[in-house]
């Protein structure tokens, strides 16, 4: 009984991961966050915009602690402080990106991601209303990860847990207060903790006014660093 | 006498201006110097943490959900500089910089040790061939 119930739930969970995914094309993305990092006795609160374009980039405009606006175009980062009058412009042979953004726009992604990465899910179980999955790493990571616990509550991502190669705690994900657009819930509310030696890392990030597909301001638009303003040019 | 007083009143909000402003800009400066020290740090500890070609493959090509909070991507995350000073900035990149070139001449020096122990098994691989086959010659 418990192996059909098991198998029944092998049978469908690729059509509950895909169906988690969009179907709905994004051509842009704008959203309000705060990003509150706790590190030992230290906090760190950033408040500010995200403008995405896929087709585009990223434009990041910072209104906490300080004002700033950055830039992120493949492997370009430009970052301008209109107050003090300073800009820079790094570049590197690697992309720039913005993680925890990315993340947060991962669970658009087909099965969350995972199995394009090579990940193998082994065993799935439901709790209550969770349907937990487990999935082990590729070859390439499978000396530094162990497995990978997801957690979903109708199609929205709830839970997700990196073991190291022991089962230890490597890094735990809670997503919740999703905003559903189309067939894709959003979280709305991203809470992470790296675990570390002595220590560890929590990142909170709230986002809200999430649209999509929306015009963006005419600041961001037409976003210039003025011409007065020398750049100073940064290769990574 | 009346110049004199102006001029004593003068220097006088003059330095008591100074007095004030002072600390102030001194304070500024520490700050500032403080936030480039800071970025420093900062910046190196990522240039050692970076790096890894299996987590910037997750991330950029799949940005999936939770690789973005485990492994580190070639290049330091935006959010590194997000919010900080134009001084942090400044600083991060120099010890980024310093950071990045240290660990490159670290695999460069194992590169050269594994390269060079390498080259021995080699030599020692076609000696004892050699002495293998002069052994049989003189057999003959």
């Amino acid at each position: 009984m418990i192996i059909k119930k098991n198998l029944i739930l092998l049978l469908l969970l690729p059509f509950l991961l895909i169906s988690s995914a969009s179907s709905q094309i994004i051509k842009s993305v704008s959203v309000d966050f705060t990003r509150v990092v706790t590190k030992e006795a230290s906090e760190e609160v950033v408040k500010g915009n995200i403008y995405y374009q896929p087709s585009k980039g990223i434009v990041l405009k910072i209104n906490e602690p300080i004002q700033q606006w950055m830039v992120l175009e493949q492997n370009t980062m430009l970052i301008y402080y209109q107050n003090e009058r300073k800009a820079f412009r790094f570049k590197s042979e690697n992309p720039f990106s913005l993680p925890f953004f990315q993340a947060f726009l991962g669970v658009d992604k087909d099965g969350f991601g995972l199995s394009e990465a090579g990940f193998k899910l082994f065993r799935n179980e439901m709790k209550g209303d969770t349907l937990f999955t487990y999935w082990k790493p590729p070859e390439q990571a499978n000396k530094t990860l162990g497995n990978t616990i997801m957690g979903l509550e109708k199609d929205k991502l709830v839970l997700v847990e990196v073991q190291d190669t022991k089962g230890g705690e490597l890094a735990k994900t809670t997503f919740s207060n999703h905003f559903q657009y189309g067939a894709t819930f959003f979280p709305l509310e991203v809470v992470s903790i790296k675990y570390q030696e002595n220590s560890s890392i929590v990142e909170k990030i709230v986002y809200a006014n999430l649209q999509f597909n929306v015009t963006f301001p005419e600041e961001v638009v037409n976003f210039k660093i003025p011409a007065d303003i020398e750049i100073r040019e940064i290769e990574w | 006498m009346f110049r004199f007083t102006a001029v004593t009143r003068a220097l006088a909000l003059t330095l008591a201006i100074l007095m004030f402003v002072t600390p102030l800009l001194a304070q500024q400066t520490q700050n500032s110097i403080s936030d480039f020290m800071q970025g420093k740090i900062d910046g190196e500890r990522a240039a050692k943490s970076t790096g890894a070609g299996f987590g910037w493959f997750l991330l950029g090509c799949v940005g999936g959900v939770l690789w973005a909070y485990i492994l580190e991507p070639d290049v330091p995350g935006a959010e590194a500089l997000m919010g900080k000073s134009p001084e942090y900035v400044m600083g991060y990149d120099e010890g980024y910089k310093k950071g990045a070139k240290s660990a490159r001449v670290k695999m460069a020096f194992y590169g050269c040790i594994a390269s060079g122990v390498a080259y021995c098994a080699l030599y020692f691989v076609v000696i004892a061939a050699a002495a293998s086959e002069s052994d049989n010659n003189n057999e003959w």
